[in-house]
């Protein structure tokens, strides 16, 4: 046998000691099962709710008939334009400590985009969450930005409002701005 | 028994590499989101047009009855579209000759709006656009271009022919 095969058997041989050793109580002992039971986790999640008044429409101060309901693949954006974009969503949070924000990511989706009026800083984005109970009808809260367990089962209509400003130049001409990667997010808050 | 070996610093390597991952892709606390469907947004475009076309010659200008204190314009109105999607407030821009002349500094061409349902111009027609005027989206106007060779014209300008352009600028406006 070389060294390497002795060394290997040796190691082997020590390890079924230290299992025998771990396995054996020496004197009396005795135990009982505490009346503890099960412990279960809450929830949180967010999903998509199909709430009225939602799309897409143009709320210029200057359009006599806003909020006017627009379709964005026929509708052109000029400087001084506003749109607003509406959507429901449904929360699910359970946890009777369960605290959390909601936010929308437009500043990171706006910075990232590469079309003429995000890269000169000529939109601008606001969001705002209304807390609506579970038929959607019944407004509970206006301009909420975090929820808890107690607003299991509720919807939240998100308004996602976009400035156009109007120092854009000609080179925003037939941009597409695409807004595919912004979502709506609920993040526990921190504890101590 | 190298192989042995071999393996079991695989097995720990691997070990490593997947605590690792699960560590980089938690969040601390709950966290969820879901997606807003708001889809692309199009910007539009500003553009104007006479006759259709981005520059039109204008034709049919008699210029033999062009006499100092004379006027010759354009047989029918022209018409200018905003083919674009925002306001715009058209006026008329200077003048640009083609070479230099000295009738240049004797003409006066005025760019003058004349109702839309005008089929006919005149010398002098129409309302000048001076500080703008606003055509909406799709909307048309209808001008009358009317040179004036001025009365006080020093005879070396006889004969004289010059080339010109007249721009018409739309800047955009919010009602």
């Amino acid at each position: 046998m070389n060294k390497f095969t002795k060394a290997s058997i040796a190691t082997g041989a020590g390890i079924v000691l230290l299992l025998g050793g771990a396995g054996t109580l020496a004197y009396w002992n005795d135990s009982a099962t505490t009346g503890a039971g099960s412990i279960t986790s809450g929830t949180l999640d967010i999903s998509s709710y199909a709430g009225t008044g939602a799309g897409w429409f143009d709320v210029s101060a200057d359009n006599s008939s806003a909020p006017e309901s627009i379709s964005t693949s026929t509708f052109r954006v000029v400087p001084g334009d506003t749109l607003r974009y509406v959507e429901w969503f449904t929360i699910s949070a359970t946890g009777d400590n369960l605290v959390a924000d909601l936010a929308v990511n437009a500043d990171d989706v706006l910075d990232g985009l590469s079309d003429d009026w995000s890269v000169n800083d000529w939109v601008d984005a606001t969001t705002t969450f209304d807390l609506y109970d579970a038929t959607g009808v019944t407004q509970e809260a206006a301009g909420i930005s975090e929820i808890d367990s107690s607003d299991n089962g509720k919807r939240v209509r998100v308004t996602f409002e976009i400035d156009f400003d109007n120092a854009a130049t000609n080179d925003t001409q037939t941009d597409v701005l695409n807004l595919g990667a912004l979502e709506v997010t609920l993040t526990q808050q921190t504890r101590p | 028994m190298v192989q042995v070996a071999l393996a079991a610093t695989a097995a720990f390597t691997a070990a490593i590499v997947v605590a690792l991952t699960a560590a980089g892709g938690t969040f601390a606390y709950l966290s969820t989101s879901a997606p807003l469907s708001a889809g692309t947004i199009t910007s539009g475009t500003s553009t104007l047009t006479i006759q259709n076309v981005a520059s039109y010659p204008i034709a049919g200008f008699d210029a033999t009855a062009l006499l100092p204190g004379a006027s010759v314009f354009t047989g029918t109105p022209l018409t200018v579209k905003n083919t674009g999607d925002a306001s715009l407030s058209v006026t008329q821009g200077a003048t640009s000759f083609g070479t230099a002349k000295t009738i240049n500094g004797y003409l006066n061409i005025v760019v003058g709006r004349v109702a839309n349902s005008a089929t006919t111009c005149t010398a002098g027609a129409g309302n000048v656009l001076g500080s703008g005027y606003t055509l909406a989206p799709q909307a048309t106007m209808k001008v009358c271009v009317t040179v004036t060779l001025a009365a006080g014209s020093p005879g070396t300008v006889a004969g004289q022919s010059t080339s010109f352009s007249i721009p018409l600028d739309g800047s955009q406006v919010r009602p």
